[in-house]
C-alpha cells in the first residue's frame, strides 16, 4: 500500500485493495463501452468542474491506477488532463480516487479525470484532430507472444491514430520495463514519418520527465524490485512529404 | 452469394470460384466463363494453414471490375487478377482473409481485410503492402485523389493521406453501426452503415452533408421491429434494419435492406453547397434478394430469377428477365450460401454492471460496522 492510502485514510481516499484487477485485457474484444460518436457529441463539463472553453490537452493512455495524473494536476493547474483505462476496477479507483482528493483539497485537482475506455479503438470519438498536446504510455502491457503484437497499445497502423489526434509539436512520452518492448516501442516511432525521437539532452529541461519514473504506481513498483526503466519520448513533427 | 458487377454492357456474375461473363448488350459470344486457376500454397505454412488454402468449395467474396481487368478473392485468401482475355495476370494469397477487394486507378489492387489491416499491390508488383491499419474488421476501401478511405465495423470512416497513408486527413463519425459500404459520389463520400442510414461527407472535412434513413421507406415496419426482436434474443441490442449493399451511379444511389424484397433507389443532387437527396422508388420483386447491381441498368439477382431494369427518365423500368442466362446457370448460382450479417453486431457483454453493484454492497456493508 502507498504512502497516500495511509494518508487518506483520515478522509476516505480509495483503498486499492478493492480494487486490483488483473493487468491484461484484451483490446480487440467488444466491450460494454460508452463512447461518443463523435468528439462534439462528448460532455466534457461532467468531468470537469470548471471546464469553461477550455479542451483536454493531456491524455495518460492506460493510465492505471492514476499516479501520474496527480501527480502533473498541480504542476499544470491550467491544462486539462484525462487518464484513459480499459479495466473497469482500476478506472473506477482513479475516478474515486479523483473524487475524495478534490474534496480534501478544492483547488487542485479539478483539471485530472479519468474514462474507463479503449483507447486503442476509440481516441477519434474522443479528440479532434491535432487536439492534444501531451500523450503518456507508461508501462503499457508488453504481450509478451508474438501473437498477441497486435494488442500492443504501440504498433505500427495505430500510430496513425496518435500523431492524428496529437498538434504538431506534441509530445508523446512512453516508460516501460520490459526492454524489449523499450526496442520495439523505439522502432515503431522511429520508422513513422510523422515522430521524431527527443534527446536526453533536451530531455534535461523538461520537467515532466522525472516525474515519469516515480509518479506511477506501476513505476514505484519497479523501483522496489530495482528493476531497469527505459524512457523514450517522441515529438509529432509536420508530414515530411506534403 | 453470388455476386453481381456490371461494365460496358456486360453483367460478370461471381458464383463458387467461377466467374460467368453475359453480353447482355450486344449480339455475340453471350456467355463465357472462368474458373479461378489453382490456388499457389506459399512456403513455410503449417499443415494447418495449408488445409485452409486448399478449401475445396473455395468461393468468390468480392469482385470488382473495370475495362481492363477483373479482380476477384476467395473467402480462403487467394486473390486473382485476370485481364479481358481472361488471362490470370496475378494469383497470390493474402495473410489474412480479405472482406473486400477493389482495383484503382492505375488498376491498383485495393484490399481490405478482416483483421483491420488495409494493402495496397501496385500493378508491377507482386505483393501487396501494408498501407495502413484499424483496430476493427474492415469492410470497404477505396482511393479517390490523393486520399485512401477505409471504414470498418466499429461505425468509423478513415480518410489516409495516399501514398502517405501515415497521415490521417480526417475521420467521418455519426454512424451508430458497422459502415458496409462506401463510394465517391459527385466528389462527396457517401456511406451506407448497419444502422440503417445512407450519409453524404465533406471526407476531406470529415463533415456530414447529409442523411437519409432508409427505414423511414420500408412500408411495413414490422420487418424492423421484427429483426430487432430476433437480435434481442441474441443478447444485441438493434435499432434500425441494416443495409446490406449500396451502389451509386450518376446521381442514383441504390441500397438493399436485411431480407427486403426490393431495392430503394434514391437520387441525389450536390449544388451550391447543398444537397438534396429523393427517394424515387422502391424496385420490387417477389422472390428474396441474392444480389444487385446498378449501372444504366439495374440488375437484379433474386433466389429464383435474373431480372433486368433500365433506367428511363427518373426511374428504373422493368426491361426483361434474363431467364436463358439464369436457366442456363441455374445450378450455379443457387448453390451457393448466403451472407451473415449478424457478426457485424457487437454482443455486449456487460461487466461493469455486476461490479459496481458489489461495490455498492461493499460500501453499504462497510457503513454498517
Amino acid at each position: 500500500m502507498g504512502k497516500e492510502d495511509e494518508v487518506g485514510d483520515l478522509v476516505n481516499l480509495p483503498q486499492k485493495r478493492y480494487y486490483r484487477q488483473r493487468a491484461h485485457s484484451n483490446p480487440i474484444a467488444d466491450h460494454c463501452i460508452d463512447y461518443p460518436q463523435t468528439p462534439d457529441d462528448m460532455d466534457w463539463d461532467k468531468y470537469y468542474p470548471n471546464k469553461g472553453e477550455k479542451s483536454v490537452e493531456f491524455a495518460d493512455i492506460g493510465c492505471g491506477y492514476g499516479g501520474l495524473l496527480i501527480t502533473l494536476a498541480p504542476m499544470f493547474p491550467e491544462s486539462l488532463m484525462i487518464g484513459m483505462e480499459i479495466r473497469v476496477k482500476v478506472s473506477d479507483y482513479v475516478m474515486d480516487r479523483i473524487a475524495a482528493l478534490r474534496i480534501q483539497n478544492p483547488d487542485v485537482y479539478k483539471n485530472v479525470a479519468c474514462l474507463r475506455t479503449n483507447a486503442m479503438k476509440y481516441l477519434p470519438n474522443y479528440f479532434k484532430k491535432g487536439q492534444l498536446k501531451k500523450m503518456f504510455f507508461l508501462y503499457p502491457d508488453p504481450h509478451f507472444k508474438k501473437a498477441k503484437h497486435k494488442w500492443r497499445i504501440i504498433n505500427k497502423t495505430l500510430l496513425a491514430e496518435y500523431a492524428y489526434v496529437l498538434r504538431e509539436d506534441g509530445i508523446v512520452y512512453t516508460v516501460t520495463d520490459v526492454k524489449d518492448l523499450h526496442e520495439w516501442m523505439v522502432l515503431h516511432f522511429e520508422e513513422h514519418p510523422l515522430f521524431v525521437r527527443i534527446t536526453d539532452e533536451e530531455l534535461k529541461s523538461d520537467p515532466v520527465v522525472d516525474k515519469l519514473f516515480s509518479s506511477s504506481e506501476e513505476g514505484q513498483k519497479v523501483t522496489r524490485n530495482n528493476g531497469d526503466k527505459f524512457l523514450a519520448v517522441f515529438r509529432r513533427i509536420r508530414d515530411p512529404s506534403v | 452469394m453470388a455476386l453481381l458487377k456490371q461494365y460496358d454492357g456486360c453483367l460478370y456474375v461471381a458464383v463458387g470460384d467461377q466467374i460467368l461473363i453475359h453480353n447482355y448488350s450486344g449480339s455475340c459470344a453471350p456467355v463465357k466463363s472462368v474458373k479461378l486457376p489453382e490456388i499457389i500454397i506459399p512456403e513455410n505454412l503449417s499443415v494447418g494453414q495449408t488445409e485452409v488454402l486448399k478449401r475445396e468449395d473455395k468461393q468468390i467474396i468480392s469482385l470488382s471490375v473495370n475495362k481492363e481487368y477483373i479482380l476477384a478473392t476467395t473467402q480462403n485468401k487467394q486473390v486473382v487478377l485476370f485481364d479481358a482475355k481472361l488471362q490470370v495476370i496475378k494469383n497470390f494469397v493474402l495473410n489474412r482473409a480479405a472482406s473486400k477487394v477493389r482495383l484503382g486507378s492505375n488498376n491498383d489492387i485495393l484490399i481490405a481485410d478482416k483483421t483491420g489491416d488495409a494493402f495496397v499491390c501496385e500493378f508491377n508488383k507482386d505483393t501487396p503492402a501494408l498501407v495502413l491499419g484499424h483496430l476493427s474488421m474492415l469492410l470497404d476501401i477505396l482511393i479517390e485523389d490523393k486520399y485512401i478511405i477505409t471504414c470498418d465495423r466499429d461505425e468509423k470512416i478513415r480518410v489516409s493521406h495516399y501514398p502517405n497513408c501515415y497521415n490521417i486527413l480526417s475521420y467521418c463519425l455519426g454512424h451508430k453501426e458497422f459502415v458496409t459500404n462506401i463510394e465517391i459520389f459527385n466528389g462527396l463520400l457517401v456511406s451506407a452503415s448497419g444502422d440503417g442510414t445512407v450519409r453524404f461527407w465533406d471526407y476531406k472535412s470529415g463533415r456530414q452533408i447529409g442523411i437519409v434513413n432508409c427505414n423511414d421507406f420500408i412500408k411495413d415496419k414490422n420487418v424492423i421491429e421484427q429483426f430487432c426482436l430476433k437480435m434481442d434474443q441474441d443478447n444485441v441490442e438493434v435499432r434500425a434494419l441494416p443495409i446490406t449493399d449500396m451502389q451509386v451511379h450518376g446521381n442514383y444511389v441504390a441500397v438493399s435492406l436485411l431480407g427486403l424484397n426490393y431495392i430503394q433507389i434514391y437520387s441525389a443532387v450536390w449544388s451550391e453547397d447543398s444537397l438534396d437527396v429523393k427517394h424515387l422508388q422502391n424496385v420490387n420483386f417477389d422472390s428474396q434478394l441474392v444480389n444487385f447491381s446498378l449501372r444504366d441498368r439495374l440488375i437484379i439477382l433474386t433466389s429464383d430469377k435474373l431480372l433486368c431494369y433500365e433506367c428511363k427518365g427518373d426511374k428504373y423500368e422493368f426491361q426483361s428477365d434474363l431467364n436463358q442466362f439464369y436457366d442456363d446457370n441455374k445450378e450455379l448460382i443457387t448453390k451457393s450460401s448466403k451472407d451473415d450479417f449478424s457478426v457485424y453486431y457487437k454482443r455486449k457483454f456487460d461487466n461493469v454492471q455486476e461490479y459496481l453493484e458489489r461495490k455498492k454492497l461493499r460500501l453499504e456493508g462497510g457503513l454498517n460496522k
